[in-house]
């Protein structure tokens, strides 16, 4: 891309060789590396975790007593009182499988919402700080693009990066602890391999990943903006607005509508669309009945969740536009902004 | 030739205090024209107006467009370094080039990295880890490698030692000026900068005070160093301001012929070191 420069030089300005600009994708994809640079949370945590999960995966004891070490269900050792349903031993395998499968998703997920929170205060905030962002605007990069590879990396990359350190880790998971079954040295459940059912538990977890990225979407560009905006105490900032106007809002009309929603919208699409689904219903009906207590078989639950109902949520998707509207703010606020 | 910039009625305050009141000037390609004014003149913001970094009213254009909404596209003919220290602590050198080569349509790496042979510093090398002469040697790597037309430099040597401002500008000169291209600085070290000059622009509390070619100021104005004796009678022709220099009194004259001033003392075209002075004390007179 690099061009020989002052190759042609001519006195009228007119005729300098013209070249074209760089192609958005090209700089979107620059800037994308420049954040993994500087952040390198982004990219050392999910890797860490990954790490600390095959470790576990050598070294635990989890399940070598058999079954009566599960880490969930209640235990039913009265034979009379086992349910007459029982699923037979197979079935059970691949539950307990697609669970792990799940668990060993949850603590990298944890781990990359934190990443991201920390990363979205700092976006556009330290740039100022350490007086950088005289530099990058010295560049021919508009503050568009600067603020879209910033929701790109929080919204976009983290979450499937995610997605796939998970997905990675689960099948370094079952090669370690297969292993480590066929020596006989541990023993307890029996995870059972089934494509199928493999398949099926990584497409719940990717399209409830969507709906989270989706549902957090609002969150994610005020944290943007915020971090575009503050002088200082970034961190106060962001909480700030959200309390002062519930407790306005409280204290002039005595109700609640705002601090409700801002709750609604924190404690995540289970609560707030969760409940009002098909969701529960999708969980329940694909519980099995085993001897240890009830499992969750997930593929079962991906085939009966209703997603048409849940893309189609109306919360979701306004959501989506206060997201578009903080970030355009954002992008403003950037234009403005200079070292002080 | 068409203006690189074309500032009319430029203002901005902060507060109660104006930064800038009613600047116009133009500055003409091929020039080096230093921005020259005391502490909080409206130097800086008069270069972050030219940036796009910085609100304001008035009409600006720089290389035909306004830099308030265009400034991205601005920036693929204007480089601008800014005193030391803007390039992030984080980032490694081989980045620093990676970046710039991913944005910028104008960018020669091979020229930057040929730069960077003829210092010390490593590619792997973060710039935390650099001195800061090394950094601004970085930095200037980065800006000589992009074909630009307006180069923006504001306190480009602050904290510098003697060695690494020597060297920076003889680069500058030699490695990055030419006809097309314009330098606009500013600088504090007027002195050192003097010999590169072809414009200066004084400035003062938001106002121009000079706006010259240097060639212009050897006819416009003359230093006197008079002899006591001579002090009195030329002290009538309105010197612009005068200091005691070793018994003799120095004065700076705007817009008399040598031959009037010849009778007083030893002529020359003051320094602008010197005329800045004279400017600048003669306006709080």
């Amino acid at each position: 891309m690099s061009n020989t420069a002052a190759a042609a030089p001519s006195a009228v300005d007119t005729d300098r060789p013209r070249r074209a600009p760089i192609a958005l994708q090209r700089v979107l994809a620059t800037l994308v590396r420049r954040e993994f640079w500087e952040h390198r949370a982004l990219w050392v945590v999910p890797l860490v975790v990954c790490v600390l999960l095959l470790i576990s995966a050598a070294l635990t004891q989890i399940g070598s007593g058999g079954y009566s070490r599960m880490p969930f269900g209640p235990f039913n050792w009265d034979p009379r009182r086992l349910p007459p349903n029982l699923a037979d031993a197979h079935t059970v395998g691949i539950a307990l499988y697609g669970l792990r499968q799940w668990m060993i998703g949850i603590p990298l997920y944890i781990a990359a919402t934190i990443v991201i929170f920390f990363y979205l205060l700092s976006a556009l905030y330290d740039e100022r700080k350490d007086r950088s962002i005289l530099f990058w605007k010295s560049l021919p990069v508009s503050d568009g693009a600067t603020v879209a590879s910033k929701l790109l990396v929080a919204l976009v990359i983290l979450p499937l990066g995610t997605f796939a350190v998970a997905l990675v880790t689960n099948l370094l998971y079952t090669l370690i602890w297969s292993l480590r079954t066929s020596l006989g040295w541990v023993g307890g459940p029996h995870f059972i391999w089934d494509t199928l059912a493999w398949l099926k538990v990584e497409g719940l977890m990717l399209a409830i990943l969507v709906l989270w990225v989706l549902w957090y979407a609002p969150m994610a560009a005020y944290l943007v903006l915020i971090s575009a905006w503050a002088r200082r105490s970034v961190f106060l900032w962001a909480l700030l607005p959200p309390i002062i106007l519930a407790v306005v809002e409280r204290v002039a009309f005595g109700t609640s509508h705002l601090g409700n929603m801002f709750i609604m919208r924190l404690s995540g699409i289970w609560t707030a669309l969760g409940a009002n689904y098909t969701t529960s219903a999708a969980f329940n009906g694909a519980q099995l009945n085993t001897y240890f207590g009830r499992v969750v078989y997930l593929p079962a639950v991906f085939d009966s969740m209703h997603w048409a109902e849940l893309f189609a949520d109306a919360r979701l998707w306004l959501g989506v536009v206060v997201a578009a509207v903080f970030t355009y703010a954002a992008v403003r606020l950037r234009r403005l902004r200079d070292d002080t | 030739m068409t203006t690189v910039i074309e500032a009319r009625g430029l203002s901005k305050s902060y507060g109660a205090r104006r930064a800038l009141d009613h600047v116009s000037f133009s500055v003409n390609p091929g020039r080096i024209v230093g921005l020259i004014g005391p502490n909080g003149a409206g130097k800086t913001t008069a270069l972050k107006a030219v940036l796009g970094l910085t609100s304001f009213e008035g009409d600006l254009q720089v290389l035909g467009r306004d830099p308030r909404g265009e400034r991205d596209e601005l920036m693929r003919d204007v480089c601008f370094i800014a005193d030391v220290a803007v390039l992030p602590k984080w980032l490694r050198v081989s980045q620093a080039l990676d970046f710039v080569d991913g944005v910028h349509p104008r960018f020669d790496r091979s020229r930057a990295e040929g730069f960077l042979d003829r210092t010390d510093i490593r590619l792997n090398s973060r710039v935390r880890e650099l001195s800061k002469g090394m950094v601004t040697q970085l930095h200037l790597a980065l800006i000589l490698a992009i074909d630009a037309r307006l180069l923006v430099l504001d306190e480009p040597t602050l904290g510098l030692d003697l060695l690494y401002r020597r060297q920076f500008y003889d680069t500058l000169l030699n490695d990055y000026f030419n006809e097309e291209r314009t330098i606009l600085l500013t600088t504090h070290q007027v002195e050192e900068i003097e010999n590169l000059l072809t414009d200066v622009l004084f400035i003062n509390r938001g106002e121009v005070v000079l706006d010259s070619s240097v060639e212009a100021i050897a006819q416009k104005y003359i230093q006197v160093a008079a002899a006591p004796d001579q002090a009195a009678r030329a002290r009538q022709l309105k010197p612009l301001h005068e200091r005691e220099v070793f018994g003799r009194t120095v004065m700076v004259f705007e817009g008399h012929s040598t031959a009037e001033l010849a009778p007083f003392g030893d002529l020359r075209t003051p320094s602008i070191a010197d005329l800045f002075v004279a400017k600048m004390q003669g306006a709080a007179v």
